[in-house]
């Protein structure tokens, strides 16, 4: 098998959500020599993008999406050992989390999985995450970009309070600040004080790499 | 004849695609500030209705039974009492109003299948409906308020009670568990449409089953098709339709692709909420269904209630009523509940323009 079919097997993985083979799959590529991080971009980003279009399409529904995801982060928890002597030219740190008092986390992971293939190091707080959490972790991190979740309306207030705790802190200058989730919009997200709307996860993770990443 | 006389007939006639003499208000609140402002203290049941009546509301549902005004609380309580869950293992977190579920007894597939539900003990159930409707409806009615049914469909409470990312999960790594928890609530939701259908509650059941996004269905329209909504129309659409009881279909989000199905091949009585935030245009769904649905709702929740001044509520609601009231087959409202964001002075002006402008006779001229 060529090259260029291992990696048109790894999109496949993806698009066909082979959870059981993947990492099969993975092997095998690393095995004839593909780098871990052609293996990411030519192959598994390939095939997440193509789910992304898919669902764009109104081919591809939620539980199509999470199982993508699932494949996603099983391939990536395989790869993760080598991603890190990889050599993505895109390199960079963000924290995410959906915030206080929401506990919708599918959006979000999705997010992560797109964010993680891109080559960034993602540190995923999880759900119903306080405001001073986000913050020790931009902290610690020194994460350059700080992604909020939310679904539900009355949660849009606490981004505002996670975005006030990072000027308390003395951060807000160091670290963009990009919202997503069903309640928002661009006017929402700029009266918050936010730096960017996300509307869904496989369109503006390209725009925040592109944004806040690509040299 | 009483307000509630008054409201009854004007819902029916509603219900019945016909005009009669105003637009009929429907809502739900769920704020805590209306809800202490309007409807003063004492029982949590009493309150909602002397707040409901002082905004102007119509026609409601009304769900918080075991814990006062928390519809997590109370639906776990229900989960507990009559699907056999162990409430130790089982925790919410509530914060400014809300409720989650914060723990689950299971975190992957398997946990689920070693978590599963009984299905319901169906003589407690319905006896404690039977006393629930019995207190709610004469609460409402000493207000003027027509009660209208109330319950969740097999397919929000499947994915609620095993968290939406792994019930999706499941339907590809485990699709017996997924039949099954479907079965269950398919079971739960039956004995409630027979119990409302069968002691003469009142004229509409309202099913609030959650199937679409902003951008569009949650799951594809083949596969609910084939497994949950033959369950809807067997299980809760055919006890009500026997007694001439109006079933209203409600999900959130962007229901274009499904709106010609559930109006032509389940033939839904009605729907709510025709959510403007996802992309729904009441002016478009009037044209396209408005001979063969009631429509409830529309007023934006998400963006305009809570955050837009009177004045543009009063816009919107004018504006919405001459698009959607002609001809009848329409209840005014929010696009869900009138929740903690929205402020009290919103919540009036939609309610009290409503009454005074949505007055017939109405012209479609605007359509």
């Amino acid at each position: 098998m060529s090259e260029e079919q291992h990696l048109a097997k790894l999109a496949n993985s993806i698009v066909e959500f082979d959870v059981h083979n993947v990492k099969q799959i993975i092997q095998e590529a690393l095995h004839i020599g593909i780098s871990p991080y052609k293996i990411i971009t030519d192959g598994l980003a390939k095939g997440m993008d193509i789910v992304g279009q898919r669902y764009e399409n109104g081919e591809y529904f939620l539980p199509e999406l999470v199982m993508a995801g699932e494949t996603m982060k099983r391939a990536m928890n395989f790869l993760k050992p080598f991603i890190k002597s990889g050599n993505s030219s895109i390199k960079g740190k963000v924290v995410i989390g959906t915030v206080e008092g929401d506990i919708h986390n599918i959006g979000k992971n999705l997010v992560v999985t797109f964010l993680t293939a891109a080559g960034l190091e993602v540190y995923d707080l999880g759900v119903d995450v306080p405001a001073e959490k986000f913050v020790e972790k931009v902290k610690e991190t020194e994460a350059s970009v700080l992604c909020l979740s939310a679904l539900l309306t009355t949660t849009v207030t606490e981004m505002k309070n996670v975005i006030e705790a990072l000027k308390r802190a003395g951060i807000r200058n160091k670290v963009k600040v990009v919202v997503g989730g069903a309640p928002l919009n661009e006017e929402i997200a700029r009266r918050i004080g936010a730096d960017l709307y996300a509307r869904d996860a496989a369109q503006d993770v390209s725009l925040i790499v592109d944004r806040y990443f690509r040299d | 004849m009483g307000r509630y006389e008054e409201n009854y007939k004007r819902f029916e006639t509603t219900l019945n695609l016909e005009e009669p003499d105003r637009v009929p208000r429907w809502d739900l609140i769920n704020n805590e500030e209306i809800w202490r402002q309007l409807g003063g203290t004492g029982n949590p049941l009493e309150v909602c209705a002397r707040a409901q009546r002082a905004v102007g509301i119509d026609v409601s549902r009304f769900r918080w039974w075991f814990t006062g005004f928390d519809w997590y609380k109370s639906k776990l309580q229900e989960f507990i009492r009559f699907l056999g869950l162990n409430g130790e293992e089982w925790a919410l977190k509530t914060k400014g109003g809300t409720s989650w579920i914060s723990k689950r007894p299971f975190t992957d597939l398997d946990g689920l299948e070693d978590h599963l539900p009984q299905y319901p003990d169906e003589d407690a159930w319905a006896q404690w409906l039977i006393t629930l409707y019995g207190k709610t409806r004469e609460a409402y009615k000493r207000e003027g308020i027509v009660l209208v049914g109330n319950e969740e469909g097999p397919l929000t409470h499947a994915y609620m009670y095993a968290n939406t990312d792994l019930f999706a999960m499941a339907i590809y790594m485990a699709p017996k568990i997924v039949d099954y928890l479907l079965d269950v609530f398919e079971k739960y939701a039956y004995i409630h449409a027979k119990i409302w259908a069968e002691h003469d509650f009142g004229p509409a059941f309202f099913l609030g089953e959650d199937i679409a996004f902003g951008s569009g269905l949650m799951f594809s329209g083949e596969w609910m098709k084939k497994h949950l909504f033959p369950r809807i129309k067997r299980s809760i659409m055919a006890p009500l339709k026997k007694k001439g009881i109006k079933f209203i279909f409600h999900s959130d989000g962007n229901m274009y692709p499904i709106l010609d199905y559930l109006v032509d091949e389940m033939r839904i009585d009605a729907f709510n909420p025709i959510e403007p935030a996802a992309g729904m245009d009441i002016g478009v769904v009037k044209e396209k269904y408005g001979d063969k649905i009631t429509l409830i709702g529309n007023i934006d929740c998400s963006h305009l209630l809570p955050t837009g001044t009177p004045e543009e509520v009063i816009a919107v609601t004018k504006k919405t009523i001459d698009i959607a009231a002609p001809g009848g087959g329409f209840l005014i409202g929010s696009s869900s509940e009138l929740h903690d964001s929205v402020p009290i002075e919103n919540a009036l002006a939609l309610h009290q323009t409503a009454e005074k402008y949505g007055r017939y006779p109405k012209s479609s001229k605007t359509r």
